[in-house]
């Protein structure tokens, strides 16, 4: 799976409301985050309003009326069931944004709790599981994906967990690596010091500040997430119901129509890129803006 | 292929059927496979031999590779085109039919002894093994002993064809003897009369090969991982020796095969006109039309029935493969894991056949390449008999599914297709699923589509019974009734109906028995034709389509004659400067 | 160093290990048929499968299925395909060549113009140029990967008839498969072949290069500016070196160093994304196979091929972490 660099942001001092404060207004001033934040809000918008703006329903059509081009009446054109395409990039927006961040979901919680446990214990136990997390790492992602789905069988959940589970190598080890700074960190062994337990240092005074980079990193994430999602579906793994519409799932059915209905590869083709640019602005936003000593 | 045992132990003068309307007892001694003779509409441009020109190398495309160089370890329709183009049998199939049988390496169809048990076979003279060594009778046993003294393992699994035909290996096979009285003459005894013998014959899996290179060669090595002859390793002329107009030259696996030309073919008439064929995988159907179009291959076995128009408008012609030989179902089964469904109720199963709308199917799906089944199995099969199958009516198949009284809950059901495959029959699983779900849901059902990887459990799944509604079908492996009622669908084995479908009739078993026994073609039609009418009675199936899948060419390419069982000759074919 | 490169390597042995014993189980487990039903399909019955499953050995308990695995494997045996019954070691020699061949065409692609797109954007930050730079590379990594390599063959290859768009090699020329590597074949066959060679390998390695180039430039921006306000690079500049001198000898120097890491992490990242480009361009390559063995069920030729991915993977990051000590002599493994 492509992904993408890993984000390397040392982990932040102590966050307080305050420095949450900064960051969004920081965030805000950040032009190209705004541009990234607006494409992401225009494809929640038209998920959340799809039954109300689409002048269709998804699975609304006649084989009759099978791979027409753009006209008034189905102005993307329509599909190879005669669904209205316009209609569906909308209701696709629901699946495919949700598939995204679910599987990045699946992924922070894998990764996390690998990483947290790694990172708070230490010694051979991170050891374990860091070699654990090296045989993941060592398989390429995609193969892991197909592997999963060959486990579990078709379906949308199935695919959001495989997706996921590849992410969480990532994450753990961002978090890991994060978290071993931070047992070294002064408030870290203050509080050790004054007699708190380990998991109450993991869980109130660690975790907090290691989040940085994982935020950064999954809003990144729910980028590919969107891409490796269609290059399942490219592999015959997609969901299994296909009336469902899911922009990937739409546009691997349509690559084979590239001379003969283009524009149904043009528009969820442009929904992913300009979801996942969307996503990458905002990463990249929120990375400048958490962390201040990136300067521009 | 379950019951093949029973399916293939045939009884006898049923044999003459399969030759139906050409078997003449005179076929011209001089008609090898590959006439020029051949009027096919797919070369409607063709080819006054004095316009054909020789010489040039033609790149075709195949939608695999080969899998093992040796015929008679193969089953897979990518390795039986390759090696038609280069090993005979006796008998052949007409160029650009499914059915009718002519003498290849034999002079003359066999005689056939009044019992059915004996097939005499005179050879023609005079003809080499690509070696150089003689073709011969005592080649022709070489070869059928070779087969059925395959030891269990790896090559029995392999040779699946002999297996099916003739019932299994050894002692178990129904030949009794191969002999061979004199140079020219070959006498196959059975053990019990089977009267597919002569149309299974005509499979390429038949092909006679040299024993010196068979022997030299060391082919029956096993474990096949080690056998030089059958991974194709051996240089030219060593391996895959035949009689055919084509010479095995090379194979680089995953990348290409390469036939040439045979320069001494026994019959200089038909002697091919390419100076070499260059076989290539290509596995995706966009990438083989892009090929196609940017002249990287002249020729391809199969494109997508959806880029037809897109190929024309581009110059590409259409492979005309004449009438189909294959057939995709609906499959109801009325009993899954002991427990009847809602398709045991008959009212159901009409309800669902008159909800598809198999015509804008065939429209939307396979660009008009099809038809709409009239029957049970393909119509040029033998012994088809058209059935009235119920018509397409929304209204009448809400009264229908009304008059089942299945209601509620049960009106909610799964509706299975399979991922990651393409059949002949079936180039979008997918989408056809996805229409006839919608079809189901306008008389009342609400369905649910599921899948599953063809090979990773969607055959195993289907075959032992676990899905109720779903998408099947077949191509012939030869296009008699038997291959398609009895050996794919139908049969019982150990005394049960077929889980696939649960359909418990015990009187078209009967009929199928019988009609597997019947000493004459026409009572054995009479049979076949009982069991059809039981099917349209009972409807176990919905038959949804028969398509003629399409290949394609280029403007140089001449030539060409099609077939639907997926077999075709290359001798005939010219590239045009 | 040399230390350095023992313990990685012992580290690397418990990961195979382990990964091993997961894949022959995750293999072994997976529900819906296994490769007896697979190699039959629709001609499977159940005498056949039961002789496959005996002559194969899947009928043995698990344990001892494995121990055969690692025993074979051990004496560099990787065993044979059930598909094609044909050794796992022969066809990887036909086809890893293929792979090597487009991963590094997809590299030279990715580096090649994303380091000169990366300096070109760091150098006039927040400029116009830096704003195309960027929005090239998001698009580059947001394009999927067989959408890019269909459109890329259909103009440059069905529309322009300027590049081919299958294959490594014109079937139509005469060239022996000597090492499989298609251009050194085409070299030893002469005649300029190599040229026909190379232009078999541009479009596949654009459409794979795409998202590394994306990421290349991405990194290679960020670190040259962060270089760039370093102490000692302004430094260098009041001391009144060229901006040309500046730029080889003090900015680029360093900041190779993440890009080398990049190039590392990546190796994985191209490895994965040829399973897509080599469906999409017929490349008779290793991704390709890997995908349809899952599909078969074809327990052996995953196993070994992904044992080998991740002893390439492991293999590539050892090299790149010591080629980066070379880069930065401050870096002391021990």
């Amino acid at each position: 799976m492509a992904t993408s660099a890993a984000v390397t942001i040392a982990p932040t001092a102590r966050v307080s409301r305050g420095l949450w404060h900064d960051a969004f207004r920081r965030l805000m001033r950040n032009r190209p985050a705004i541009v990234g934040l607006t494409c992401i809000a225009i494809f929640v918008f038209g998920a959340v309003f799809a039954p109300l703006i689409a002048p269709y329903g998804p699975t609304v059509g006649e084989l009759s009326n099978s791979l027409q081009g753009p006209s008034l009446a189905h102005i993307m054109g329509t599909d190879l069931q005669g669904y209205d395409e316009f209609s569906r990039v909308l209701y696709g927006a629901r699946i495919s944004l949700t598939v995204g961040v679910i599987a990045v979901v699946f992924g922070l919680i894998g990764g996390t709790t690998v990483g947290a446990i790694a990172g708070g214990a230490g010694g051979l136990v991170d050891g374990f599981l860091m070699r654990v997390i090296d045989v993941l790492l060592a398989v390429p992602g995609i193969l892991l994906a197909i592997g999963i789905v060959a486990w579990l069988g078709h379906g949308e959940i199935q695919i959001m967990l495989a997706v996921g589970i590849s992410y969480s190598p990532i994450f753990a080890r961002l978090l890991r690596g994060s978290l071993l700074a931070l047992r070294e960190s002064d408030y870290v062994i203050a509080a050790r010091s004054m007699g708190a337990s380990p998991v109450r240092i993991l869980l109130r005074h660690m975790l907090p500040n290691a989040l940085t980079p994982l935020i950064v990193q999954a809003t990144l994430a729910a980028a590919t997430a969107i891409i490796d999602v269609a290059g399942l579906g490219f592999l015959g793994l997609g969901p299994g119901d296909p009336r469902i519409a899911e922009w990937g799932e739409m546009l691997t059915d349509s690559s084979r129509f590239l001379q003969s209905a283009p524009y149904l590869i043009f528009f969820p083709g442009a929904a992913i890129v300009i979801s996942a640019v969307g996503f990458n602005l905002l990463g990249d936003g929120l990375r400048e803006a958490l962390d201040p000593r990136l300067k521009r | 292929m379950r019951k093949k045992l029973g399916s293939l132990l045939v009884i006898a003068v049923f044999a003459a059927a399969a030759c139906s309307s050409s078997a003449t007892p005179s076929p011209a001694p001089t008609a090898p496979p590959p006439t020029s003779a051949v009027t096919s509409q797919a070369t409607a441009v063709a080819t006054p031999a004095s316009t054909a020109v020789e010489g040039g190398n033609m790149v075709y495309a195949l939608n695999g590779d080969m899998v093992l160089a040796d015929p008679s370890l193969v089953s897979d329709g990518n390795s039986l085109f390759v090696e038609a183009q280069v090993v005979q049998g006796l008998l052949g199939l007409q160029p650009g039919t499914i059915s009718t049988v002519i003498p290849v390496l034999a002079a003359a169809l066999p005689t056939v002894s009044a019992d059915g048990l004996t097939y005499t076979f005179t050879l023609r003279t005079g003809i080499n093994f690509q070696d150089g060594t003689p073709f011969n009778a005592d080649a022709v046993v070489y070869n059928y002993n070779r087969w059925q003294n395959y030891p269990p393992g790896d090559l029995q699994t392999n040779a699946y064809y002999y297996g099916a035909v003739f019932g299994g290996f050894g002692t178990a096979s129904n030949v009794a003897s191969v002999t061979a009285p004199d140079e020219q003459t070959v006498v196959i005894t059975l053990k019990t009369p089977q009267s597919n013998f002569e149309l299974a014959s005509t499979l390429a899996v038949f092909g006679i090969q040299s024993p010196t290179a068979l022997k030299a060669g060391n082919a029956d090595t096993t474990p096949i991982s080690s056998n030089k002859y059958a991974q194709g390793e051996l240089p030219q002329g060593q391996d895959m020796v035949g009689t055919g107009p084509f010479i095995f030259k090379e194979w680089v696996p995953g990348d290409h095969i390469t036939i040439v030309k045979n320069p001494n073919y026994w019959d200089a008439a038909n002697a091919a006109l390419l100076n070499q064929v260059t076989f290539k995988p290509i596995g995706d159907s966009t990438a083989t039309l892009q090929a196609l179009q940017s002249n990287g291959v002249d020729a391809a076995f199969s494109i997508s029935p959806l880029d037809v128009k897109t190929a024309q408008s581009s110059g590409l012609t259409i492979i005309d493969r004449g009438s189909s030989c294959n057939q995709l179902n609906l499959d109801m089964n009325q009993s899954v894991g002991g427990k009847a469904t809602i398709y045991a109720n008959k009212n159901v199963r009409l309800a669902v056949s008159e909800a598809v709308n198999k015509q804008s199917y065939v429209d939307a799906f396979y660009s008009g390449l099809g038809k709409v089944p009239t029957g049970f199995m393909p119509p040029a099969t033998t012994g088809f008999k058209a059935e009235t199958l119920p018509a397409y009516s929304v209204s009448q198949a809400k009264a229908d599914l009304a008059a089942s009284s299945v209601t509620g809950s049960a009106l909610n059901i799964d509706l299975y297709y399979p991922s990651n495959v393409v059949r002949p029959y079936m180039p979008d699983p997918k989408g056809i699923a996805t229409a006839i779900a919608n079809d189901l849901t306008a008389i009342g059902f609400t369905v649910n589509l599921k899948t599953e990887d063809w090979h990773g459990g969607y055959v195993s799944d289907a075959t032992s019974g676990k899905f109720a509604l779903y998408l099947f079908g077949w191509t012939c492996d030869w296009a008699g009734a038997d291959n398609f009622l009895y050996t794919a669908w139908f049969g019982w084995s150990g005394g049960k109906p077929n889980p696939q479908f649960g359909w418990n009739n015990a009187t078209a078993n009967q009929d199928m028995l019988q009609a597997l026994q019947a000493t004459t073609p026409d009572a054995a039609n009479a049979l076949w034709g009982q069991v059809q009418d039981l099917l349209a009675q009972d409807l176990p199936v919905v038959p949804i389509v028969n398509s003629q899948p399409p290949g394609a060419y280029t403007s140089k390419v001449h030539g060409y004659v099609g077939a639907s069982n997926g077999i075709e000759y290359l001798n005939t074919v010219w590239l045009s400067q | 160093m040399a230390r350095f490169i023992v313990r990685r390597l012992l580290v690397a042995i418990p990961v195979l290990f382990g990964l091993s014993v997961i894949l022959f189980l995750f293999l072994r487990l997976l529900p819906g048929g296994g490769p007896a039903e697979a190699i039959l399909g629709q001609h499977a019955t159940p005498q056949l499968v039961a002789q496959i499953t005996a002559t194969e050995g899947l009928d043995k308990p698990l344990y001892v299925q494995y121990l055969n695995y690692v025993g074979r494997l051990l004496h560099g045996d990787f065993g044979a395909s059930f598909i094609d019954g044909r050794e796992v070691a022969a066809t990887f020699l036909i086809k890893f060549p293929a792979t090597v061949e487009l991963t590094i065409g997809a590299l030279i692609f990715a580096v090649g113009l994303g380091i000169p797109l990366g300096r070109l954007a760091a150098r006039h930050p927040n400029s116009w140029i830096d704003g195309i730079v960027t929005v090239i590379s998001l698009f580059g990594i947001s394009i999927p990967v067989f959408v890019l390599g269909y459109t890329l063959a259909f103009i440059f290859g069905v529309e322009l008839h300027w590049l081919p768009t299958f294959g490594q090699l014109d079937p139509r020329l005469p060239i022996n498969p000597v090492t499989h590597f298609a251009i050194i074949d085409a070299i030893l066959a002469g005649h300029w072949y190599v040229i026909d060679a190379v232009a078999h390998l541009i479009l596949p390695s654009i459409a794979l290069g795409t998202i590394p180039l994306a990421v290349f430039t991405r990194i290679t921006r960020a670190s040259v500016i962060e270089v760039s306000n370093e102490d000692y690079v302004r430094t260098a500049r009041a001391k009144g070196l060229t901006d040309r001198r500046v730029n080889d000898r003090h900015i680029m120097r360093n900041a190779w160093l993440p890009v080398t890491t990049v190039i590392g992490l990546e190796t994985g990242a191209l490895l994965a994304g040829a399973v897509l480009t080599e469906t999409v361009f017929s490349w008779n390559g290793v991704g390709s196979w890997v995908v349809s063995s899952i599909q078969n069920h074809d327990y052996i030729v995953v196993q070994s091929l992904i044992l080998i991915f991740a002893t390439i993977f492991l293999t590539v990051n050892l090299i790149v972490d010591v080629g980066y000590a070379f880069l930065n002599p401050r870096i002391r493994y021990s």
